[in-house]
């Protein structure tokens, strides 16, 4: 599968803040989804600091803060609740969300002052309470703590954790009974907080009935009687951006999960419909599923907003190649160029479609262009030698492939296509004895039809007509038994008539075909020792 | 006006440079985060040489590559206490004369006079092999090398000395932690920053502890299996032995990490029974493990029973558990003012101690974070785990208060501390506290806190027994309070305290009776001892 590539570099420095007094957290080692919605956060509250009112400034601010907050930047998510209270200072939300992150701070002091303000501007916002009353308790402050949870119990009597909490009250200042009683409202209420069972088994103790106690103390499940915040659930959703279900979207396309990929890319794209990351996952997997126009169609999209984007194009490129398009190939490629004539890869791949379409010598230029570019390039070279040996430059060939060996002993590919060139080709004593030497290596490593049957050929050109005849049966044999497709009987056929000029002690022509020449290096195994 | 006499009385500064000890601890940092780097070590205050003061043993880790006899990795450290003026410590290192010779990564460390022949002994936990020290009597220690069974190789943390069935030797509760081979670490945690970071317990296998029993021959039989420890497992960090149902029999509270604590209460039979839950000491007021450190148990409320306290992981507060009298306890974190204060910090080392001298314990924290600290790391902290201490006064009625920012630059110092090992170095009649701070230097902190309060110590000494008598007990009556308190080393994190029981008595001037109920359940009085001195207090051998 190649792999599609999008780059667009947003140009991004923390410095440009506008708030110089805000020292934004250097986030260059956080993961790429996390840099981004920074990105664009920031974006946001840029584009609305110029005109904006004030609503929604103070909105962008405590968006960027809620990001930090989340992230446990609390510091900084601190001062932007204070830049948007600034702008909006009865928003409840950001008094609340500002006094959360006190709280992880243990800045009791500053939470309460947060609480009470939110408490003002909204007194329906249960949470608040709770919040304030677990802040009391802990502090020991009883009374207070229990009158926090008395006013939720006046929104709503029936709430699990104001009674929870009152009952803990009272258990401390040794209401035992009443303590129990509260309890058990909240377990009517809550059946499944299975942890209040707990909390009865240890008050029942505390009255030394500890048959009671027996009967609850099972603690079984860990579910906690808890108060709905969706002020805190829409907190971590905020963080949660399009590189976040991005990314789930690439692991679940990579896990080959291409359902689910889809749903996660569409969800990435719910929030932002202009971003261009998961329109190329969606290309990726429409790829791999076999919908390569679909995937066509989706980066023609970006690259129409993205004109000057050389790799978008490529990626056309590609996605074309795949679609067996390739004079459409040769056109994006040469886009790419345009763009970026330092496009390493697009020269070769460029070359490869032309070989395709034949254009041996415009291939060889885009080869020697892109050897230019990276004149030790090994695959560069091994193609060149490739052309060459096609062309009947026999010695071109050779010298290249040789230099092509030299920076990368152990590539299968480029010992392959020496030991083609050593059959194929008029050549010199030592280069037959080396391609000998590279086919039984790998022949040492696997024997994968298609390094039998070069061994066979080699075999051959040595005169071992004996050994060619056995591995060219060898070979035959693995074919029929994997044999599926009109392809591979058509390869028998071509493995059979070699098999009779070995019998009659000649070996082939090898003829450098598309196929051979195109040979993606990567798939093949390393040897181990050295040519 | 609270506020300025508190000022007054507390006072602890860090006579570390000027006291003789050169130690610094070492973790062996490998960068691989192996576990056990993070967990520290602690350290022991024992008379080594029955001169009367409190000499020094500091654990030392060093490498997990070369667990064994390394001669390059530090060793442990024996500190003779040659102090001769009050606020000045003076320690002399004695290991090499003392033949101390400690191998593999050290944790924690006990004390106690394993054989009865007057002089104590050490008991070393260690990431592998624990070792014992006997105390030769002439200054010199000689390896128990058969003392404990070779195959007990668990990853031990802290221990407890006390003789749980009452047959006159003491023995050894050793902690252990979890299953964690060093060869086979491979899970990666991870910092806010994506960096490398320690990982919890989680997910590592529970052990089983220790309970070895003294044969009274200077070897020790592990009984974990008949005394019912064996078949539970968990993350232990911490232990104290005392009896917590008053039933005369010592029973052992085990600090787990992060799953309930263990309440082991002591059946005649010498077997045990785990009760944390029903006792009300397994998890928090919430139903909520916690990822207990370190623990010490005392009188904190004077009412006659021994009372918990926890030390916990931050985003958890330290826990308080108030006996009631019976071995029920109430979750009164809150209640005394000791939530909020403990919010942000890990505690490890913890002791109830009573400062200035008013009766009443206070409560000292060594603290350090076993993650990294995101603050630290924006600070760019190469070793992102350090905290403060706490220090905290009860005030009456069981309440305290923090005044560790009363304190000088001694608690403003971060360190990674673990141990908190207790101790009136100077003889002078107030506390001092050695912290250990992982791959750090220690803290002397020498009480300066010159409370005027007047206080009476005892050491006792079971003529019967030849030792000092863990487990004993003594009451002593001020002015407004009984106060009961039980000798033992035990408690804190990985440390072992001075064995001498101190009592502060606030105004009282008077001579006062000290009643010493031993630990074989016999009671002596006795009459109108000395205020503001030691006395060591023989059980005379009838």
């Amino acid at each position: 599968m190649k792999k599609i590539s999008v780059l667009v570099m947003l140009v991004f420095s923390l410095n440009t803040f506008a708030k110089t007094n805000i020292k934004h957290p250097d986030l260059t080692t956080a993961k790429r989804a996390i840099k981004e919605r920074q990105k664009e956060l920031y974006g946001q509250l840029q584009a609305i600091e110029k005109n904006g009112s004030d609503y929604k400034k103070s909105e962008a601010f405590g968006k960027l803060g809620q990001f930090y907050h989340v992230h446990d930047y609390l510091e900084v998510a601190i001062q932007l609740y204070d830049e948007a209270l600034e702008l909006a200072s009865k928003n409840s939300k950001w008094h609340y969300l500002k006094a959360m992150a006190n709280k992880n701070l243990g800045k009791f002091e500053e939470v309460k002052v947060g609480l009470k303000q939110a408490w003002k501007h909204n007194s329906q916002y249960v949470p608040t309470m709770v919040h304030l009353g677990e802040i009391f308790f802990q502090e020991g402050n009883l009374e207070e703590s229990f009158q926090a949870y008395q006013k939720v119990l006046e929104i709503n009597p029936d709430t699990p954790v104001a009674l929870v909490g009152i009952g803990k009250v009272l258990m401390q200042q040794g209401q035992v009974n009443s303590a129990i009683e509260n309890y058990q409202k909240a377990i009517e209420v809550q059946p499944f907080a299975t942890k209040i069972n707990f909390l009865i088994s240890q008050a029942y103790a505390a009255n030394g009935n500890l048959e009671e106690a027996q009967k609850f103390s099972s603690r079984k499940g860990s579910v906690e009687a808890q108060v709905s915040d969706p002020l805190m659930t829409n907190l971590y959703e905020e963080s949660r951006s399009v590189s976040y279900y991005n990314d789930k979207a690439v692991r679940a396309y990579m896990a080959k999960q291409y359902n689910n990929a889809e749903m996660l890319a569409n969800k990435a794209l719910k929030y932002d419909p202009q971003s261009p990351y998961p329109k190329v996952t969606l290309a990726n997997l429409y790829l791999s599923s076999g919908r390569g126009d679909e995937a066509a169609k989706i980066i023609q999209g970006i690259n129409a907003e993205n004109e000057k984007d050389p790799n978008l194009k490529y990626s056309l490129g590609v996605i074309e190649e795949m679609l067996g398009n390739d004079s459409r190939a040769v056109y994006w490629y040469r886009e790419v160029i345009k763009l970026n004539p330092e496009h390493k890869r697009a020269s070769v791949t460029l070359s490869n479609a032309f070989m395709r379409l034949g254009s041996y010598d415009q291939a060889m230029i885009q080869l020697q262009k892109a050897k230019e570019l990276d004149i030790e390039n090994a695959h560069v070279l091994s193609r060149m030698a490739s052309i060459h040996a096609y062309k009947n430059e026999c010695s071109l060939a050779t010298e290249k492939i040789y230099n092509a060996i030299k920076l990368q002993p152990r590539s299968f590919s480029f010992l392959l296509t020496l030991t083609k060139i050593a059959v194929h080709c008029p050549v010199e004593e030592q280069v037959v004895k080396d391609a000998l030497n590279a086919a039984r290596n790998m022949y040492q490593i696997s024997q994968d039809t298609y390094v039998v049957e070069t061994l066979a050929m080699i075999e051959a050109k040595s005169n071992n007509y004996k050994e060619a005849i056995d591995y060219q049966v060898q070979a035959i044999f693995q074919l029929l038994s994997i044999e599926n497709s009109n392809q591979d009987s058509k390869k028998i056929n071509e493995l059979k008539q070699n098999l009779k000029l070995y019998k009659k002690n000649k070996y082939p022509q090898v003829l450098f075909k598309r196929n051979d020449i195109d040979m993606n290096p990567q798939s093949f195994p390393k040897l181990p020792v050295k040519l | 006006m609270l506020m300025v006499s508190l000022q007054l009385l507390a006072k602890f500064s860090d006579e570390l440079e000027s006291s003789g000890i050169e130690f610094k601890h070492v973790n062996g940092k490998s960068g691989k985060f192996y576990m056990p780097e993070i967990i520290g070590a602690g350290a022991a205050f024992f008379d080594y040489d029955n001169d009367g003061d409190m000499d020094l043993y500091l654990v030392q880790s060093g490498d997990l590559s070369g667990l064994n006899n390394n001669p390059n990795i530090p060793k442990d450290q024996l500190f003779r206490n040659d102090t001769k003026q009050v606020d000045k410590p003076l320690f002399t290192n004695v290991t090499e004369q003392a033949k101390l010779k400690s191998i593999g990564y050290g944790m924690g460390v006990a004390t106690g006079d394993f054989n009865n022949d007057g002089y104590e002994d050490i008991f070393v936990a260690n990431y592998k092999e624990n070792q014992i020290f006997m105390n030769q009597g002439d200054g010199t220690f000689v390896v128990g090398n058969k003392a404990l069974p070779k195959t007990d190789t668990n990853w031990s943390v802290g221990a407890s000395v006390a003789d749980y069935n009452k047959d006159g030797f003491l023995d050894i509760y050793v902690v252990n932690y979890v299953g964690y081979p060093i060869l086979e670490h491979t899970k990666q945690c991870r910092a806010s920053d994506s960096s490398l970071d320690y990982c919890a317990p989680r997910g590592y296998k529970h052990q089983s502890d220790y309970l070895y029993k003294n044969n009274g021959d200077g070897t020790f039989s592990n009984v974990s299996s008949q005394a019912g420890l064996k078949n539970v497992k968990s993350a232990g960090l911490g232990v104290v032995a005392a009896d917590f149902n008053n039933d005369s029999f010592l029973d052992y509270y085990i600090a787990n990490d992060g799953v309930d604590n263990h309440l082991w209460l002591n059946s005649t039979a010498g077997k045990f029974k785990e009760n944390a839950l029903l006792s009300g000491v397994a998890v928090n007021m919430s139903g909520e493990p916690e990822a207990s450190m370190g623990v010490d148990a005392a009188d904190f409320d004077n009412d006659g029973d021994i009372d918990l306290f926890m030390t916990h992981l931050n985003k958890q507060t330290n826990t308080l558990y108030v006996n009631n009298g019976k071995g029920w306890f109430s979750d009164l974190t809150m209640v005394k003012k000791l939530g909020s204060s403990s919010f942000t910090s890990t505690g490890f080392g913890t002791v109830w101690f009573d400062f200035d001298n008013d009766g009443l314990l206070d409560l000292f924290s060594a603290n350090g974070s076993v993650a990294k600290i995101k603050s630290e790391i924006q600070l760019n902290d190469p070793y992102p785990f350090k905290q403060t201490n706490q220090i905290w006064k009860n005030v009456g009625d069981g309440v305290y208060l923090e005044i560790s920012h009363q304190q000088g630059k001694s608690f403003l110092r971060k360190d990674v501390s673990r141990g908190a090992a207790l101790a009136d170095i100077d003889n002078d009649g107030d506390l001092d506290i050695v912290v250990t701070n992982n791959n750090s230097v220690p803290q002397i902190l020498i009480n300066k806190s010159k409370a005027y309060n007047n206080w009476i110590g005892v050491k006792l000494l079971n003529s019967k027994l030849n030792r000092i008598d863990i487990g004993a007990k003594a009451v002593v009556t001020s002015d407004t309070m009984q106060i009961q308190k039980r000798v033992r080393t035990d408690g804190s994190f990985a440390s072992s305290r001075d064995n001498r029981l101190h009592f502060g008595l606030g105004q009282k001037t008077r001579a006062i009776d000290v009643k010493v109920k031993w630990s074989d359940g016999t009671e002596t009085i006795y009459k109108q001892l000395e205020l503001n001195k030691y006395h060591t207090l023989k059980r005379e051998n009838i």
